[in-house]
C-alpha cells in the first residue's frame, strides 16, 4: 500500500503511522448526554466496508497529519490532504 | 573510551575510511554547519517570506525543493517548514536567524542535532538505491529536490546537489547524530562493491 503525501509525494506505507477514525468527533463534555456520547464516540464506531476516513502521521517523511479516505476492503486510497486543511469531521 | 564531557566528538570518529577498492562512492563529512528549522507561525508565511527573501536574496521553496545563496541553503521539509544551512557558522547561525526571523517564524537550532555526508562518486546512485525507498532517477529526483524518508529504518533528509562538472551527481544525505556511526556503517557496506572513501572533517 502506497499513500500520496500532499508534500511529499507517493510513499509506502511503512513511513506512516496509523491513528485511527478521522470521521470521529470528540462529544461536547458539558452536555447533559455527554456520558452517553462519550460511550458511542468511543466504543460504538462505523467500521465499514468501504471508505473509511482516518487519520495518519507521516513519520518518516514530512512529519505531517494527514487525512486519508481508504477503502477497507481494497486498501485504494482514495484522497489524501493535510489534516490541518480539512474540515472534518 | 573517551569522556564525552571533555569536549567536541567528532560523530564519525574512528570509523574505517576504506571499504573494497576503488572510489565508485566518496562520503565527505560536512563540518562546521549551523543547521536550523524554521516554521512559519500562524498566518505569517508572507511575513516570512519577504524577511527571507530581504535578508539572505531567497525566495522560500514550495514544496520538497531547496535552494541557496552563497554560504545559505533552504530546503523544505514541510508545510510551511524549512531546514536552513549555513557554512562554517555553527550554533551562531541559529541564533543570528532568532534576531532576524524570529518574529514570523519558530526557530529551533539543530546544529548539533544532524551529522550531514555529501556523497558523490560514479556508483552514488547504485549504492543509496540500497538505502531508501525513494526513486533516485536523474528524471525523478532532480538537482534541488529533497526527500524526508527512510535508510535502513534511519530517518534521514537527503536532497541533491548541482552535478559536478562531469555530470556526476552528488547528494547530501542527514541523519540524527546518535545515528551517524549506523548511516556511515550502511553507506559503507552498500558501497563496499564499488569501493568507499570517506572523508572526515
Ligand atoms: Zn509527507
Amino acid at each position: 500500500m502506497r499513500i500520496e503525501c500532499p508534500f511529499c509525494g507517493e510513499r509506502d506505507h511503512s513511513e506512516f503511522a496509523y491513528f485511527g477514525d478521522a470521521a470521529c468527533a470528540r462529544p461536547a463534555p458539558g452536555a447533559a448526554d455527554a456520558q452517553a456520547r462519550f460511550v458511542e464516540a468511543v466504543y460504538l464506531r462505523e467500521n465499514p466496508a468501504g471508505a473509511h476516513r482516518e487519520l495518519w502521521y507521516h513519520e518518516f517523511g514530512c512529519r505531517s497529519w494527514l487525512q486519508v479516505t481508504r477503502d477497507t476492503r481494497t486498501h485504494e486510497i482514495l484522497e489524501v490532504r493535510l489534516a490541518r486543511e480539512s474540515t472534518a469531521p | 573510551m573517551v569522556d564525552p564531557t571533555c569536549g567536541p566528538l567528532c560523530a564519525f570518529a574512528g570509523l574505517p575510511a576504506i571499504a573494497g577498492s576503488g572510489d565508485g562512492v566518496v562520503a565527505k563529512e560536512r563540518d562546521g554547519l549551523g543547521i536550523a528549522r524554521i516554521t512559519a507561525r500562524d498566518r505569517q508565511l508572507a511575513a516570512l517570506e519577504r524577511l527571507v527573501q530581504r535578508r539572505f536574496h531567497l525566495l522560500l521553496p514550495k514544496g520538497a525543493r531547496r535552494t541557496g545563496c552563497g554560504e545559505v541553503s533552504l530546503a523544505g521539509v514541510g508545510p510551511e517548514s524549512w531546514l536552513m544551512t549555513c557554512e562554517n557558522a555553527g550554533n551562531a547561525f541559529a541564533i543570528g536567524l532568532r534576531d532576524s526571523l524570529g518574529g514570523p517564524a519558530t526557530v529551533v537550532d539543530l546544529s548539533d542535532a544532524y551529522v550531514m555526508l555529501r556523497l558523490a562518486g560514479a556508483k552514488v546512485r547504485e549504492t543509496l538505491a540500497k538505502l531508501v525507498p525513494v526513486d533516485l532517477h536523474e528524471r525523478s529526483f532532480q538537482v534541488d529536490d529533497v526527500a524526508q524518508t527512510v535508510a535502513e529504518h534511519m530517518a534521514v533528509t537527503l536532497w541533491r546537489l548541482g552535478d559536478l562538472a562531469g555530470g556526476e551527481a552528488v547528494f547530501e544525505i542527514s541523519v540524527g547524530r546518535s545515528l551517524a556511526r549506523s548511516l556511515h556503517g550502511a553507506i559503507r557496506e552498500s558501497a563496499a562493491e564499488f569501493g568507499f572513501v570517506f572523508e572526515p572533517a
